[in-house]
């Protein structure tokens, strides 16, 4: 089987749309959460190890809020659509929602205002949704025959997400208990297992997935797919039991092992986009490729700040680099991608003219929300490193209007979407016949 | 991408990539010449894109298009699944009076005809065709196709490649 048949019979294996989607407008309202959170912190970014309050809080809203909300998302319609295996129910997607959202907002507040019950209260039910989430991921992998380099991709990616949550509960208990012996080296593995374990294999995984189907290429070299997971897996595991021991040479070995799987990793990408059918790929794909130059960019970072090269603020920089300069960027390329396509597969009535991608929304505000991220990067990374809370605070600014700029676009997309099923705007084929 | 096995299966796939390299060449120049902004109507890269789109467009909508609805979507249908067929048929449904239409302007344009308000209109055109074509092909490059290419028994083969050949030829 080849990723492409992710399209053949589609449709039918379509979930409700709502599922879905309202996970992915909850992570473009995270997103400007996010921002303004940084907005809000501006002076106590630069040089963040730890701790609760803002910082922690913004940090929160964009590995929860917006990464791990598009990966639910994501995991829960288009697994199904690209192995073929159909959920045996939708309502644990509901269930997984229902304790996951309202819990990632309680936990948010939590850390914002130090209040440790809430965190804990929080901490719970977002671990309850994430653990019914895993519970459907894990069903519908067991099932599946094919793509095996995506599945196994994806089963590395749930026991990251296993060991996240055990130590993020630890970690939650601490603040208020404080029986680690050294809590900021548990923060860390457990920064390692969220944005390189989970998402980070999950995002490799997909990629092989839709980067293929988006391009319309041949599936990725099997050979240098498995060898990137090969990599990649013990390049985590020796990255966090480097930093739990304190281990500088077993985290200096992860971060190697980690250039080289997503070299191998980059070599797959590439051969797609060189295979692929087609070329013109647009801004999602400008965004994508920037993620692309990022995520090495941020292994250096991570190896010269473990070196203590980049001085005080090194793992501050390296952190924010990961998240905002890597995950975020590839996940908006992604993001504005999948919202207007899954939108479209849901606008096939019989006798109504869907509109266009194009016509969904206007793509001149996806132009000014990437600008305004690519700014909001630099300018936070700059103050970050020359420890100034202003270059952080106008950077968080420029992410703010971005993100507004994004949910703007996905509002616009949901709205077309409404106005279709409603019977509103789209043409009828009968019009169009002319 | 999924490679195939039976020779007409290769045809059709052939066809779309030279529709997605047409449809890639016509998104460059409509880029570089927006609604308001028309290409000179002698420049030789003009007349060169809407010989080839008028070519392209006639033979994609008058033999691929009908010889899938003709003979694969019918045997796609008994196999598989009919809802697949019938969300693609409805697709060539929309694509068809576009390329019609455009085909009518690339001609126009070539015969000198080429007006602020009809260029406006070939822009307009243009940009949806490239948009529903691409997803359309996209559909069947990565789901209808390979699915037939395993469905289909080989003996057939030489019956639907006659078949195809006819209607590119007709």
């Amino acid at each position: 089987m080849f990723p492409g048949t992710i399209l053949m019979g589609a449709q039918s294996r379509l979930l409700p749309p709502s599922i879905p989607f309202r996970f992915f407008f909850a992570a473009t309202f995270f997103h400007i959460v996010f921002w303004a959170l940084v907005l809000i912190s501006a002076n106590q970014v630069p040089g963040f190890v730890g701790g609760t309050g803002p910082v922690l809080a913004a940090l929160h809203t964009l590995t929860l809020g917006v990464f791990t909300m598009t990966a639910m998302g994501a995991s829960f319609q288009l697994l199904t659509v690209a192995t073929g295996v159909a959920l045996r129910a939708v309502w644990p997607c509901h269930l997984a929602w229902w304790l996951y959202f309202p819990g990632v907002i309680i936990l948010l507040i939590g850390f914002t205002t130090h209040h440790h019950y809430a965190q804990a209260l929080g901490a719970v039910a977002a671990i309850g949704g994430l653990v019914v989430y895993g519970i459907v991921v894990a069903d519908v992998l067991r099932r599946t025959k094919s793509l095996k380099m995506a599945i196994t991709h994806a089963w590395f990616a749930l026991i990251a997400l296993a060991a996240l949550m055990v130590l993020g509960f630890t970690l939650i208990a601490d603040f208020d208990h404080g029986f680690l012996r050294d809590h900021a080296a548990i923060g860390l593995a457990h920064f390692i297992l969220a944005v390189f374990g989970f998402m980070g294999l999950l995002a490799f995984g997909f990629s092989t997935i839709l980067v293929p189907m988006f391009a319309l290429s041949p599936a990725v070299p099997d050979r240098q797919g498995w060898m990137a997971l090969v990599a990649v897996v013990p390049a985590i595991i020796l990255a966090v039991v480097g930093v739990v021991l304190g281990q500088k040479l077993l985290v200096y070995g992860g971060f190697a092992l980690g250039l080289i799987g997503t070299g191998f990793h980059l070599w797959c990408m590439w051969f797609a986009l060189k295979k692929g059918m087609r070329k013109r790929l647009g801004l999602s794909f400008v965004m994508i490729k920037g993620a692309w130059v990022m995520l090495p960019v941020t292994l250096l970072l991570g190896a010269a700040a473990t070196a203590g090269w980049l001085g005080y603020s090194g793992i501050t920089l390296f952190g924010f680099v990961s998240v905002a300069g890597w995950l975020l960027t590839f996940l908006l390329g992604i993001l504005q991608r999948i919202i207007p396509f899954l939108a479209s597969m849901n606008m096939n009535r019989k006798g109504r003219k869907p509109p266009t991608l194009s016509e969904m929304a206007d793509d001149r505000t996806l132009k000014a929300a990437a600008v305004c991220h690519v700014l909001a990067v630099l300018s936070v990374a700059v103050g970050i490193v020359q420890d100034q809370g202003n270059f952080v605070f106008v950077g968080a600014l420029c992410g703010t209007l971005g993100a507004v700029a994004f949910l703007w676009y996905a509002s616009a997309v949901g709205t077309t979407y409404l106005s279709y099923h409603k019977g509103g705007s789209a043409e009828t084929l009968e019009t169009t016949d002319q | 991408m999924y490679d195939f096995t039976l020779n007409f299966i290769k045809s059709l796939h052939e066809d779309h990539m030279a529709t997605l390299a047409l449809l890639e060449r016509l998104e460059a120049f409509l880029g570089r010449h927006n609604a308001a902004n028309p290409p000179a109507a002698d420049s030789t890269e003009l007349q060169t894109l809407m010989t080839d789109l008028a070519a392209l467009m006639q033979e994609e909508i008058s033999a691929h298009f009908s010889f899938e609805e003709e003979f694969l979507f019918p045997r796609f249908a008994d196999f598989a699944d009919a809802g697949i067929p019938m969300m693609l048929k409805g697709e060539h449904d929309i694509i068809r009076p576009i390329a019609g239409r455009l085909t009518e302007l690339a001609k126009s344009f070539n015969g000198g005809q080429l007006t602020g308000e009809s260029w406006a209109e070939f822009h307009r055109l243009g940009l949806e065709i490239i948009e529903r074509e691409v997803f359309h092909v996209q559909k069947e490059e990565m789901g209808f196709l390979p699915a037939l290419d395993q469905m289909l028994d080989p003996e057939e083969e030489g019956e639907l490649a006659m078949a195809y050949a006819e209607k590119k030829g007709g």
